[in-house]
């Protein structure tokens, strides 16, 4: 077998967040317009692979990933051992902050997914100005329980007695779209697997109470600055179109395409597919740039 | 699949899929456990002893209860075993957080075996126990 050597780089870098030191790491590859792209919760970086090794997108961004403190490569805090896991909408905002003040970019492109796909909304919310364009993936202004109407499920997912990565991997597996390769549907599910325990619980606390945007704030928000892309996976029951379609109705500005045959995590689940709705955006965004 | 015997008939056809899937019945080898699949009205109840499937019987011939229950409609079923089924009906946790499924009892149960318990569902679409 031939020697297959990918392009990613990765790397570690401190970040001062919210008045803590953490060593993140992050991965790279290709050059031009800074692309930060987030993770889904309880996973990592890992997720974008296939835009890493994609040389349509490489050609003309500077590709970027970060596992968030607590996930993937990344580590906890020191004293973690101490407290209890939990994202908010402030802590995360000043993460993405951070890494793009400590590298230097300037106004990247930033691609979110899940809960990634609300921090867009966020981000685009408190420093539009500092970003290029935002491209959310499965973004909704809010998240329910599969269980909403009798109980919570990730109460099942913290606990002694249940394995935890068995079970995250079990409450995520349905999001995948019934045509995605099996070995992408299993490799998604495997970052899920190596979460540290509480991680993805401690994510559901932005995606479902700390980040919930059903408060106005992004009411008629205007994207003429940063214009605003939405994708949504068919599949994903989670975050469904006709939620993202909720976006659409109060940011008119916002451009929306529903993705057929893609669940909750179309950049790791079935990239050779998701790329044909990517690329355009990404080739209309980097026109911009000529303009 | 409207009348009993021919649900009967098509469960029969799940105990050996489910056995030969040595994966599945090594992640549920510490499962000893009786849990309820509705297909409209009706409850088959569905007893594992150590991953394997010993038994199906229809919840009147059981003579104890399930931990826990899964039902739909018959017309949701035969969607869930579909290789593409529509969007909604691709999973057991897809067809609850749309309303096309309930569970019921020792959610737990459910909840810590959920792989297992998925893949013996998934194992009914393979076998076309549903269609």
């Amino acid at each position: 077998m031939s020697t297959v050597l990918e392009p990613i780089i990765g790397r570690y870098v401190w970040l001062e967040i919210e008045g803590r030191r953490h060593r993140v790491y992050f991965e790279e590859a290709g050059q031009g317009i800074p692309l930060i792209c987030l993770h889904t919760a309880g996973a990592d970086g890992r997720q974008y692979r296939g835009l890493f090794n994609d040389p349509a997108v490489t050609a003309n961004y500077r590709v970027l990933a970060f596992d968030l403190p607590w996930h993937g490569k990344s580590s906890p805090p020191a004293g973690f051992e101490k407290e209890n896991y939990l994202l908010t909408a402030d802590g995360y905002m000043a993460t993405v902050m951070a890494f793009k003040q400590a590298l230097g970019l300037d106004r990247p492109v930033v691609l979110g997914c899940s809960i990634g796909g609300r921090a867009v909304l966020h981000l685009l919310l408190r420093h539009g100005s500092a970003f290029r364009a935002a491209i959310g993936l499965q973004s909704a202004l809010y998240a329910d329980d599969p269980l909403r109407h009798q109980k919570n499920a990730t109460e099942f997912l913290n606990r002694p007695d249940v394995h935890a990565q068995d079970a995250v991997a079990g409450l995520v597996s349905g999001l995948v779209a019934p045509q995605s390769p099996d070995a992408d549907r299993w490799e998604t599910l495997w970052h899920y697997m190596q979460a540290g325990p509480g991680v993805f619980v401690g994510d559901c606390h932005y995606y479902k109470v700390s980040g919930d945007l059903r408060n106005g704030l992004i009411d008629g928000l205007n994207t003429d600055a940063c214009p605003l892309y939405l994708l949504t996976g068919e599949y994903d029951y989670s975050a469904t179109p006709a939620m993202t379609l909720e976006i659409v109705e109060i940011i008119p500005g916002a451009k929306f395409q529903v993705m057929t045959k893609l669940g909750h995590f179309p950049m790791s689940e079935n990239y050779a597919h998701f790329r044909t709705y990517l690329l355009p955006i990404l080739s209309e965004i980097n026109a911009l740039r000529m303009n | 699949m409207k009348d009993m015997a021919s649900q009967r008939a098509l469960f029969l056809r799940l105990p050996p899929i489910v056995n030969g899937d040595a994966m599945l019945v090594r992640r549920g080898r510490f499962l000893n456990i009786a849990i309820g699949w509705g297909i409209d009205a009706d409850l088959w109840i569905v007893r594992i002893r150590n991953g394997q499937i010993v038994e199906v019987t229809s919840s009147a011939e059981a003579g104890s209860r399930p931990s826990f229950s899964l039902s739909a409609s018959a017309p949701a079923w035969e969607e869930f075993a579909q290789i593409h089924p529509r969007p909604g009906y691709q999973d057991i946790l897809a067809m609850i957080d749309m309303r096309h499924a309930r569970v019921e009892g020792d959610l737990l149960a459910f909840f810590s075996n959920l792989l297992y318990f998925k893949g013996v569902f998934a194992a009914a679409r393979a076998s076309s126990v549903l269609a």
